[in-house]
Formats: C-alpha cells, sequence, structure tokens
C-alpha cells in the first residue's frame, strides 16, 4: 500500500492512497489507515483489489483518550448499529453501560430513535436481526444493514411462546407450561420475568402496550382459566400487579392453543370482549370489498398486532415468457374502529387507514411481518439463498426494498419460518 | 482581528475574546448561532467584550466560520437564489475535512459554546472515522482497560462475532 499527501495543506485529513477494497484489511488498518467513507463512489468501480480511495488521519490516542466521556458517549452514539452492539466487548463499563437504560442508551436512543428488527427463537437461544435504516450504501463492500446477535440468557422454556412488541420490549409467554411471563429489551438484553398471573392459566392472545411517554407498560393476557371459562388479565408495570379485564376488545391471531379443528383456516382471528367476557373466532372477509372490485385480487395473508389487522394482498397478472409471474400486492391496515365484529362470526370492515401498493416479481411464499410502526413483506428468491423484503415504515410513510441473503449475518431460511417483527428503542426498560 | 460576517447587515455587533487574548468582532446573528453566547449577550449585553477563556484563536476562527455561514443560509436575499441543502452539506463536508487534532478542539469548543449543529456534525466526522476500527483499536485510542477474564471474553465474542484480528 502506497500512499501521498494531496494538495498543498498538510493539515488535511483526508489523503488519497491506495487502499485495499477490503474495509477491515489488516495491512491497511496496522498502519493506521482507515478506509473512510467520507469522499466515495468515485473510485468504487475500479477492477481487483486495490483501489483508490481516501482515508483518514489515525486518531492520536494522547489527544482522544482525554475527551469527556459525555462527549465521547455522543460520538459513539452516532455510530451504526453494529458498531454500538460491539462497544460490549471494550471494557465491564462499557458492557454494563449497554446493558440497561443509561446515559448511554438513552443518547443511542436519540439518535437511533426506531429501529426496525426480526427475531426468534432458535432451541438453544433467542436470534435477532437489527434492520438499520441509518446505513447508507457506504463506499466499501458488503455494507450490513442487518445486525445479527443472539441473546444467550434467557431460559430454554420460553422458547415455544407468544410473543408480543410494542415501544421496544418484547413480551415473551410460554405455551407448554404455566410460567411467569418474560419481558425483554433485545437490545441492551435486560429482561425480567413479571410476577406469576393469578386466572389465566392456559393464555390464548396477548399484547403489550407501551407509553412512550411515561415509558410504562401494560401486559394484557387472554386464554383459558383452570377448567373451562375465559378470563382477560392485565398487568400494569406501574404497580407491578395482574387484575382482571373489565372492558375492551383483544384482538390476536390464532395460536397453537387453544386449538379447535374449525379455527386452522388462516382467514380467522379471535377476538376476547372483556365487557362480556367472551372469546371468539371470527371469520375475517376474503378481500377488501370497498377499494377492490376486482375479482383477480385475492387475500394471501394475515397479521394482527395490536388491535389493528392488516391484509396482504395479491393480484395475479399475465405471465412472462420465462414464465415468473409480475404481481401486483397490496398491503391495508384496519385500525380498530375501522372494523367491528358482525354476526354470523364475521368480522367486518369500512375502510382501511393505510394502503400501500407495490410490485414484485417473485411471488413465492410472502409472509406478512407486522408491528405497530413498520410492517415488512418477506418473499422468498427463486434459488433460496436470498429472501427480498418490502420494508415499510408506518409513521414516516416511507418504503424500502431490498434483497437479503441468507448468511449468518442475515437470516436463514428456517430463522424465517419462524420470525416475528418488533421495533426496538436502546433506552427501553422491561 | 476582524471577522467577515455578512456584509449587508447593518446591526448589532459583537466582541469576543479568545483564550490568547485576539478578539473577534461579528455581527450578532452569528453570535447566536451559539447558545451559551446568547444567553451571556442577553445578560450583559453587546457593549462588553466576551472573553471565551478556553477556545483558542484558530479554533474560535473556524468555529465563527461555521457560525456565519449557517447565519448567512438562514437569510432570504432578493437577488442572490437561496442556498441548497445539497450546497450546505457540501460546505459541512469541507469543513470538518480537518486534521483529527483540529476536530477534538472542535468538539470540546462546540460543546462548551453549546452549538447543537455544529457539534452534531464533528461527531458523525470523528464517528465516520473510528467506524471501521477493533475493539482493540478503539481501547488503544481511548487508553481503555481491557478487565475481561478469558472466559468472559471468549463468551462477549461468540455472541458478538467482532473481528478481533
Amino acid at each position: 500500500m502506497e500512499s501521498q499527501l494531496t494538495g498543498d495543506n498538510p493539515h488535511r485529513a483526508l489523503r488519497s492512497v491506495r487502499v485495499c477494497r477490503n474495509f477491515r484489511c489488516s495491512i491497511c488498518s496496522g498502519q493506521g489507515l482507515v478506509y473512510s467513507g467520507v469522499r466515495d463512489c468515485r473510485f468504487c468501480c475500479h477492477p481487483g483489489s486495490i483501489q483508490t480511495g481516501f482515508v483518514t488521519e489515525p486518531l492520536d490516542p494522547g489527544v482522544w483518550s482525554k475527551l469527556p466521556l459525555d462527549l465521547l458517549e455522543f460520538i459513539f452514539a452516532r455510530l451504526p448499529i453494529d458498531f454500538i452492539v460491539r462497544l460490549r466487548a471494550l471494557s465491564k463499563a462499557w458492557k454494563r453501560e449497554l446493558s440497561t437504560c443509561s446515559s448511554f442508551t438513552t443518547e443511542c436512543a436519540k439518535s437511533q430513535p426506531n429501529l426496525g428488527a426480526i427475531m426468534g427463537f432458535s432451541t438453544d437461544s433467542c436470534w435477532v436481526r437489527v434492520y438499520d435504516t441509518t446505513v447508507i450504501r457506504p463506499p466499501y463492500e458488503n455494507p450490513r444493514k442487518w445486525h445479527a446477535f443472539r441473546i444467550k440468557n434467557i431460559p430454554k422454556l420460553y422458547a415455544s411462546s407468544m410473543t408480543a412488541c410494542d415501544g421496544g420490549l418484547v413480551c415473551i409467554v410460554p405455551l407448554a407450561t404455566l410460567q411467569p411471563v418474560l419481558v425483554l429489551n433485545p437490545l441492551t438484553r435486560e429482561w425480567r420475568q413479571l410476577p406469576l398471573q393469578r386466572l389465566v392459566k392456559h393464555p390464548g392472545m396477548v399484547q403489550l402496550r407501551v407509553d412512550r411517554d411515561t415509558r410504562m407498560y401494560e401486559v394484557i393476557l387472554v386464554g383459558f382459566k383452570g377448567g373451562s371459562g375465559v378470563i382477560g388479565e392485565s398487568y400494569d408495570s406501574n404497580i407491578n400487579q395482574w387484575s382482571a379485564v373489565a372492558s375492551g376488545n383483544v384482538m390476536g391471531p390464532l395460536c397453537e392453543y387453544p386449538r379447535t379443528s374449525h379455527l386452522e383456516y388462516m382467514g380467522w382471528v379471535q377476538v376476547y370482549n372483556g365487557s362480556k367476557n367472551l372469546l371468539r373466532g371470527y371469520r375475517l372477509p376474503k378481500r377488501d370489498p370497498d377499494r377492490i372490485a376486482s375479482t383477480r385480487w385475492r387475500v394471501l395473508g394475515y397479521a394482527t398486532c395490536m388491535n389493528n389487522f392488516y391484509f396482504l394482498e395479491s393480484e395475479i397478472g399475465e405471465r412472462f415468457e420465462d414464465g415468473r409471474l409480475p404481481v401486483r400486492f397490496n398491503v391495508s391496515k384496519f385500525e380498530e374502529g375501522n372494523w367491528r365484529v358482525g354476526s354470523h362470526e364475521s368480522i367486518r370492515i369500512s375502510k382501511p387507514s393505510v394502503n400501500f401498493e407495490f410490485h414484485v416479481d417473485i411471488p413465492e411464499g410472502p409472509k406478512l411481518l407486522v408491528c405497530k410502526s413498520f410492517f415488512m413483506v418477506v418473499f422468498r428468491g427463486y434459488n433460496h439463498n436470498y429472501f427480498v423484503l418490502i420494508f415499510y415504515d408506518l409513521e414516516n410513510n416511507k418504503w424500502q426494498k431490498f434483497d437479503l441473503q441468507c448468511t449468518e449475518y442475515s437470516v436463514s431460511r428456517k430463522e424465517m419460518e419462524t420470525a416475528f417483527a418488533c421495533e426496538l428503542r436502546w433506552d427501553a426498560r422491561p | 482581528m476582524h471577522f467577515q460576517g455578512s456584509p449587508n447587515m447593518a446591526e448589532k455587533r459583537v466582541k469576543l475574546i479568545s483564550s490568547d487574548n485576539d478578539e473577534f468582532e461579528v455581527d450578532e446573528a452569528v453570535a447566536f448561532e451559539s447558545e451559551t453566547l446568547r444567553n451571556m449577550i442577553q445578560d450583559t449585553g453587546t457593549n462588553v467584550p466576551i472573553s471565551i477563556p478556553n477556545v483558542s484563536s484558530d479554533i474560535l476562527a473556524k468555529v465563527l466560520e461555521y457560525c456565519s455561514y449557517h447565519a448567512e443560509t438562514m437569510e432570504t436575499h432578493d437577488d442572490k437564489p437561496p442556498i441548497t441543502d445539497a450546497q450546505i452539506r457540501e460546505w459541512d463536508a469541507d469543513f470538518v475535512d480537518v486534521h483529527p487534532a483540529t476536530l477534538y478542539s472542535l468538539i470540546l469548543a462546540a460543546n462548551y459554546l453549546n452549538i447543537k449543529n455544529l457539534l452534531d456534525l464533528i461527531c458523525q466526522a470523528v464517528a465516520n472515522n473510528i467506524r471501521g476500527k477493533t475493539a482493540v483499536e478503539i481501547r488503544k485510542i481511548l487508553h481503555i482497560q481491557d478487565d475481561f477474564t478469558y472466559e468472559e471474553e471468549m463468551e462477549i465474542r461468540r455472541e458478538t462475532k467482532w473481528a478481533f484480528d
């Protein structure tokens, strides 16, 4: 690696050098040179492993080790999430700082207010993939928008569970045995078990509602009492106690328990009526009748989050010459108030509150993952080692489409089958 | 030493004195980019020179260059087209293209003078510099003691997959 100064000002930080395209090349970093993303693009297309780029001057320990901690935290909070999570490896003090709601994680939450993630459980641990919208395509190769890590210290019994997410927290309810509900912040990996619920012995639905201002949260659990009979119970983090639900609706997908034969069909949700203490399964409409008159549209999937539910619909078009199908998709969101339970065990809907239409020419295995602030539609790529993801930010009405390779840093096919979406916040506290 | 603010503004001027006793004179609007100076001026008025004991002349000149450019972008001129966001970003990128030692002094100055946008800009520039570094390199730069036991270190490596090379 050769280097020469450009320009006439030796105090300029950026030097034009020939650097390796490998962004963490040990030879380059050994000389204190790091390929910098400040000036990019012009050089990225050069063939071969060596290219001309700009590198920044190394930071002098004599100066930078004196930086006050609050300013250092301010700098670190501006790094991609991938880097912030790895700061746990610096020292015990930094690990502690990143393991709870601290001054640093509060700073991180300010610069990265809402992070999208998908997560799930494998046999031995909980895996998390965080999607960092702040990573723009950097000049070095293989930009990692996804950050991968595992949370190892969660008891194994939570691997088979129902989940609910809101405001940076994930609520995990084990299905097999009667065990306390666990609330987790996947970013700080801080978790705690709630007191054991008193009434619900066999949980069937769970919802989590976090108050963004006070950071207090409520867990609503609906299920069966010991013998028969349905009951709803809610936990208030403010008083650390469970109490019975007496009013309001709770909507959820049909989960593993309880399962009766006619409820297995995809187009059913269950709604618990708190005032009548009634849990019933309801059939969802076959398509959104107001917006789409054409019979070419059909519903491919449903999802619920809080008391809102989402349709994933598609319209099949003419086949391409190579046999692929170009497909127009639509996701519509119906908030509570835009749906009501009708007679004949069906849900009636009025206008959707959000409609988002998009095209994908890989119409294989679409899966809809939703949470409060965003939704994702996941498609399987043709040769099964990548996914195509549509990511839609409901709060800012922004969407992105990208490919996702099945590598250790992204998501494997098996993991995607059981994945759920959640939003993450650095400063959420279980 | 006089600092050139925007020429067509006939308003109050503020005198600032750096740590090495150089005097700077700027428009009030330029000084108001700094929360700290704004508070001081509102307390004492513009007649008294304001001394800034912990910022040296070259750094203060650089900070005021930033403030006067950004105060200027706020103004609207009838004869000139407004400065676009892309132009401001380009100017900002040039502004932080300095030696890291200068960035260090600028961070402290921006923090003391409480100029939020400047602090954001410089911190982002430093963040860009360190984003490719490994744990070992960062410990070296910040003089952080690695106090993990061997087992803890291995556990952390397993869960975070840091490039430890």
